[in-house]
Formats: structure tokens, C-alpha cells, sequence
């Protein structure tokens, strides 16, 4: 299944609508959509994920890339939209609460 | 092989993999096929794939070095004596043999947050997602037992 994910910037933040399985086959697309936006100059990345049934830990992985860049530059890292089965990847990870993560 | 309280009911299918993305499919469709007709929630159905994913890519990628490989599956329906109903999935790789489990423990989620790191989370969400993971070395590759502790949701009238 492929990824579709679309970019939207404007002034200092970016937001990514992500839609489709984020996993070891896809999660590359993310990680290469998401790479110049960290090596920007940005104050806030909103990954909105409401269109994601599915996440393996590639595509988590991916996402903490997203805390680094937060935690290098002092940036916002937020997700949103969690779907119910991604949101469950995430609390059995413990990585519920080290993420910014919005309804 | 393994807890002595659970005892197979029923056999339901082996499959033979090679490759990923089609080797991944046919797991995942193994593991659909094998709980289509015992009414799991999404939740359930979604950490099974998660942990076959997880599984999956682990032996591509580190058994097989991305060179794609065989895996043998199969998957069967268990009773225990609890009379919870438990999904035994069994896979079998070819890759060299791991010695010691232990050296293939994944990040430590309690360290993330001040020390974010984007790999070894997958081992932790198959143990996470499983009740027993086991393995077992074998003379010509590797051989890892899941059991899944599932629970049937009510059928609609």
C-alpha cells in the first residue's frame, strides 16, 4: 500500500496529513518528506495521522525522528488524529506520554 | 516445546515464505485468514499483524540480511485449561543461528524521551504484543513461537 501525505507551510510551521500503513515498505516516503523539514528552520511539524490504520516501528522510528529535531532545535514536534489501532501501538510502546499528541 | 498447560485443538495452516513484501503479505494474510472466522476486535487483529511485522522484518533484515530468505509459518487455534482461547503462530527461519535471545533486546522506552533513538522498538512491540515469545535455536536457523491471548468480542445478533 502506498503513502499518501500532503504538505502544507506556512510562516514558521508545517503540517502533514499522512494517509495509508505506515510501515517498513512505506515509511521511507515519511522519512524523506519529513528530512528537509527538520533540516529547516521551522518552530512547529503537526503530523496529523487520522488517515493511518496501521504503524509498525519503522514507521514510529520514523516519528522519533520528529522528537530529536524537537529535542536539537527546541521546535514542536506534535501528532494528532491518532486512529484507535495506532494510538494502541503507541501506549504498548510507552510512547504515548514522550510524544506530543493532540486529539 | 514449551508451556505444557496448553494443548493443540486444531491445526489450521502452514505456508512457506520467501522475499519481503509479498513474504509480508502472505504472513499477514495467513494471520487474517486465521482469525476471520473468531470474531476478534480490531485491536487484537491489528497488534497479531504487528507482531508478525515485527518478526517479519527482523528476520529479512537481520537473519537474512535484506537478502530475502526462507521462513517457514503456521498457525493453529489452543486450549488451556483456563479455557482462554490462544493463537499459537510458529515461524522457522533458515538464517544463521542466534545463540542468545537476550543479545536482540530492544530500546529501552523509559529512556527515550531524553534519549530519543529511532530503531530497536520492534522487539519491544512483539513482546508487547504477545503473551509467550519464544525462542529456539535451531543446527540450520531459528525457530519463534508466538502465542497470543485473545478474546473473543460478542457477535451481533
Amino acid at each position: 500500500m502506498s503513502l499518501k501525505i500532503d504538505i502544507q507551510t506556512v510562516d514558521d510551521s508545517a503540517e502533514l496529513e499522512v494517509n495509508g500503513d505506515v510501515t517498513i515498505q512505506t515509511s521511507n516516503q515519511l522519512r524523506n518528506d519529513l528530512k528537509p523539514l527538520f533540516e529547516s528552520t521551522l518552530e512547529s511539524i503537526h503530523v496529523k495521522l487520522a488517515g493511518v490504520e496501521f504503524m509498525d516501528s519503522s514507521g514510529i522510528a520514523t516519528l522519533v525522528e520528529g522528537l530529536q529535531w524537537s529535542k536539537r532545535t527546541g521546535g514542536r514536534f506534535v501528532l494528532s488524529g491518532l486512529t484507535e489501532t495506532v494510538r494502541d501501538v503507541f501506549e504498548l510502546a510507552k510512547l504515548d506520554t514522550i510524544f506530543d499528541i493532540q486529539a | 516445546m514449551g508451556d505444557s498447560r496448553l494443548n493443540a485443538k486444531e491445526s489450521l495452516m502452514s505456508i512457506h515464505l520467501s522475499g519481503c513484501k509479498e513474504g509480508l503479505q502472505a504472513l499477514q494474510k495467513l494471520a487474517k485468514d486465521t482469525c476471520a472466522e473468531a470474531c476478534l476486535d480490531k485491536i487484537q487483529l491489528n497488534r497479531i499483524a504487528l507482531a508478525l511485522d515485527e518478526l517479519f522484518a527482523n528476520i529479512h533484515a537481520h537473519g537474512y540480511a535484506n537478502n530475502g530468505g526462507e521462513i517457514d509459518c503456521s498457525a493453529r487455534w489452543i486450549e488451556s485449561e483456563d479455557k482462554q482461547c490462544r493463537l499459537e503462530m510458529i515461524l522457522r527461519d533458515y538464517a544463521p543461528t542466534i545463540k542468545d535471545i537476550k543479545l536482540c533486546k530492544g530500546v529501552c522506552p523509559d529512556t527515550l524521551k531524553e534519549h530519543p533513538v529511532a530503531g530497536g522498538l520492534g522487539m519491544n512491540l512483539i513482546h508487547a504484543t504477545t503473551e509467550i515469545f519464544e525462542h529456539s535455536p535451531l543446527v540450520d536457523g531459528n525457530q519463534w513461537r508466538l502465542i497470543f491471548n485473545v478474546k473473543q468480542k460478542k457477535e451481533d445478533k
